[in-house]
């Protein structure tokens, strides 16, 4: 399910032979990898202020050069059992759009792993995977080096997200 | 790039324009109050002058042929040709409005011409008329001629006649000049005529096509100076002309046109064909819109408050430069001298936060100017005498603060004019002064700008507003209420006592609207009145919208920001008497009134025991008291308010989260959303 606003900005982007560049990151064990374009910057992970009266994957909040933004864990936004931060937990700085203009959103992972270049083509769009999160927030799927990548869609996962508790119906 | 020097020139114009017209309409008040000194009538010329000047230089022709008409009365008036008349003030200050209409449409780039606008022109005309007629009568001597005239044209600003010689050089055009545009540019200056000189135009044989051999006479009518009318030749005069600046003709045949005649000739060459249309009401929005756009985007400062910002600088980059002399010292560092630097270092910068803030403040003044005029009309229309007083105009505000602060103001005053003050008679049944008075009164009272509208009126009728109350159902008849409580019975929602609804007041909307919109703006307002005497209206706001003064305090490891302007007392538990009723939840005694009480812990979810909590904070918020437990105090500091929708989304409870000295984010408890999030799982106490 290819949205409207991602549509829009994957046609602006000139198209290599390579294809368009995806941030590749793991939770539980499992390749995820998101469109680059819309990550602003990888943070370590920090501190964070948590929001009272908040769903659990919700982490908080955070300051990011003077503006506050929200930190949501993609474990528990997909499902998956909570793990501690460690080492290599970093937090994805998702750049997105909504009606109030742009908006920074943090997203918690397990660890960055690799940044890939995928064809249009090499991602089959396919709803049925067997990766433990729930099919909606899924692109498609890839291949890369025989292992299994889960492209996911970022803008829906943060509007989703925020979404869920205001009551706002989503597009 | 030329239409943004333009676009830069007219936003200029129209801001300069605004305080003109502050300025004239400020003015004209007080000419109609029976002032006439020579200092008042100047300034009021010099203001509608300046609109008039700017207004013709950007092209806003209607706006500048309106003040032309306009400047004429007031020059008589300033002059002493004629006496201030009640009556032209009168016309003066409609033309005024028409002024701001013109502006607005201007602004929302209508061009049409307003429809007030050849109306108030022919009674603007009439009235210089009539005082001509009225002058020749008295005085026949003609205008140029009289003392008065030639006063004027030694002052700077006055309006009189020069003569302006201007021979160029043969060579003028060849080194890229053009008498054209500069004879035009003088013409442009006021109401002009031109001769033209032939004599030293050559044979035919003889002319050299890039020559110039003309000369021109400008006789010119205006207030330009001879420095003005020097600026434009600024380029030319030293090499590459003659020009003589005088007023007298050079051509001693000294031909003096009549006023009537110069305005008719100069209506016609400025005259657009009279477009027929009306302010439609479709523009309003329009209107507002771009004025609204014009309010946001400039802030005028004065350059003390500059200069005192550079002067800051200046001392920070000193201090910086001393310190950065120990760090790359080798040897033993002074701790003490270096401890004291940094010491002045901070002082520094905590003056350099202040001057910074102090930028977008401004003083009431600037809302407080507009209402002598809504008095004036108000009470003409209402019947009524009233005396409007102004203590404190000096107090600054923020500048958000202060616009969003006008149109509450503005229906405060309103409301008192209407139900608050008496008019003459039944005054003088109550045994007081016939006229009425309004206080206006601003002042600092610790952090907070708190201003209050007090009127010596009839005051509230108890009675009278819980019987309303009771009927719109805003009370139920068997709620006992203080004296206070039904006082302020008048900011709620839907709530109006005036039997018939008027255009100035009456229709329920409003106070409650003035209500939330100085809750907006993290202030109160509160109302209190003797009936029979007066009511005051006082209106608490902080000095800014962007930092606050906060109180740190945490739970449960967490800190959390909670405005001091809310904070009434903060008790330790054990002497707060915290009992918990049935059915009703927590509540303490304060002041011998019993306070619902929260425990932040448990109602934000926090982890750790429910109960747990040492502190009992006393927060007030719409003039309820409520008790919110906490764990402990940490500190009072200036937090800076960052919003939690840019990113995120409000979060009811919160005013938004501010970024700590260890660079951690702290959200800021906003404590009337807060009471109300809280009562509402608390049942109230009763």
């Amino acid at each position: 399910m290819i949205n409207q606003a991602e549509a829009e900005v994957s046609t602006d982007i000139e198209h290599q032979e390579d294809g368009q560049q995806f941030l590749a990151f793991l939770l539980a064990n499992e390749e995820y990898a998101v469109d680059i374009l819309k990550v602003q910057e990888i943070k370590s992970w920090g501190p964070v202020t948590p929001i009272p009266a908040s769903p659990d994957y919700m982490r908080g909040i955070i300051n990011l050069r003077g503006t506050v933004v929200p930190v949501i864990d993609l474990r528990l936004r997909f499902g998956i059992a909570a793990k501690d931060p460690d080492l290599t937990t970093a937090v994805i700085i998702a750049r997105t759009f909504s009606d109030k203009g742009e908006r920074y959103v943090g997203l918690v992972v397990d660890e960055v792993a690799d940044v890939y270049f995928l064809n249009e083509a090499e991602i089959q769009n396919r709803k049925d995977v067997s990766a433990a999160i729930s099919g909606e927030y899924v692109q498609g799927l890839s291949q890369v080096k025989d292992q299994m990548v889960i492209v996911v869609d970022l803008d829906l996962i943060v509007r989703s997200s925020l979404a869920d508790f205001e009551g706002e119906e989503i597009e | 790039m030329e239409d943004f020097d333009l676009d830069n020139l007219k936003e200029i114009f129209l801001q300069e324009c605004g305080e003109n017209l502050d300025t004239l309409e400020n003015g004209l008040l007080r000419m109609g109050d029976g002032e006439s000194d020579a200092d008042l009538l100047n300034e009021v010329f010099r203001a509608a002058h300046s609109i008039k000047g700017g207004a013709a230089t950007l092209g806003f022709s209607s706006l500048a042929e309106l003040t032309h008409h306009m400047e004429t009365l007031l020059d008589e008036m300033r002059s002493g040709k004629r006496n201030v008349h009640e009556e032209d003030v009168e016309i003066l200050l409609s033309s005024l409005d028409v002024l701001r209409e013109i502006l607005d449409m201007s602004i929302a780039g209508d061009n049409t011409e307003h429809a007030q606008f050849r109306p108030l022109e022919k009674k603007l005309k009439d009235s210089v008329a009539a005082g001509a007629a009225e002058d020749k009568a008295s005085d026949s001597e003609s205008e140029s001629d009289s003392p008065a005239t030639e006063e004027q044209t030694v002052e700077e600003d006055g309006e009189g006649t020069l003569y302006v010689q201007f021979k160029p050089y043969n060579e003028i055009m060849i080194r890229g000049n053009d008498p054209m545009l500069l004879v035009r540019e003088v013409q442009m200056l006021g109401d002009s005529e031109t001769k033209l000189s032939i004599e030293d135009v050559p044979e035919w044989s003889e002319l050299n096509p890039t020559h110039s051999y003309m000369s021109w006479t400008v006789e010119l009518h205006s207030d330009a100076s001879e420095t003005d009318i020097r600026e434009i030749f600024e380029w030319v005069e030293e090499f590459d002309c003659d020009l003589t600046i005088s007023k007298v003709d050079p051509d001693a045949a000294p031909v003096t046109t009549p006023v009537e005649e110069v305005a008719v000739s100069q209506e016609s060459t400025s005259d657009s064909p009279a477009v027929a249309s009306n302010a439609t009401p479709d523009d309003q929005p329009l209107k507002a819109a771009a004025k609204k756009k014009a309010a946001d985007t400039t802030i005028r400062i004065s350059t003390d408050k500059i200069d005192d910002l550079i002067n800051l600088v200046g001392e920070l980059v000193i201090t910086q430069s001393m310190l950065s002399r120990f760090s790359a010292s080798e040897s033993q560092v002074d701790i003490e001298e270096f401890q004291e630097r940094m010491a002045q270092q901070e002082r520094n910068i905590r003056e350099l936060q202040e001057s910074v803030m102090r930028v977008r403040m401004l003083p009431l003044s600037f809302a407080f100017n507009r209402l002598p005029r809504l008095v004036r009309d108000l009470s003409k229309k209402l019947e009524k005498k009233i005396e409007l007083v102004t203590e404190g105009a000096g107090t600054e505000l923020d500048k958000t603060v202060l616009e969003s602060i006008m149109d509450p103001l503005v229906h405060l005053v309103r409301n008192s004019l209407d139900h608050g003050l008496e008019g003459p008679e039944e005054r003088a049944e109550a045994g007081k002064p016939p006229t009425g008075k309004l206080l206006l009164r601003a002042s600092h009272q610790g952090g907070a700008v708190v201003i209050e509208i007090v009127d010596d009126g009839r005051g509230i009728n108890r009675e009278r507003v819980k019987n309303k109350a009771i009927e719109s159902g805003v009370i139920s008849a068997d709620d006992k209420l203080s004296d206070q409580e039904i006082d302020n019975l008048i900011f709620a929602p839907g709530f109006s006592t005036a039997d018939e609804v008027t255009d100035v007041s009456g229709r329920g909307v409003g106070m409650d609207v003035v209500r939330r919109n100085i809750a907006d703006l993290n202030g109160q307002v509160e109302i209190s009145s003797t009936p029979g005497k007066g009511t005051v209206i006082s209106i608490r706001l902080p000095l800014t919208l962007a930092i606050l003064d906060g109180q740190v305090v945490r739970v449960a490891n967490q800190e959390f920001i909670l405005p001091i302007l809310a904070i009434v007392e903060t008790i330790e538990i054990e002497h707060a008497n915290v009992a918990t009723v049935p059915d009703t939840g927590e509540v303490c005694r304060f002041r011998g009134e019993y306070l619902p009480v929260v425990r932040l812990r448990q109602l934000l979810e926090l982890p750790g025991d429910p109960i747990d909590g040492k502190l009992v904070v006393i927060v007030e918020s719409h003039g309820k008291l409520i008790g919110i437990v906490i764990d402990d105090v940490i500190g009072q500091q200036q937090v800076v308010i960052k919003t939690l929708e840019q990113n995120y989304k409000a979060v009811p409870g919160f005013a938004g989260a501010t970024i700590m000295s260890d660079g951690s984010v702290a959200l800021i408890l906003d404590p009337p959303s807060f009471a109300t999030e809280a009562i509402q799982k608390i049942p109230e106490a009763a």
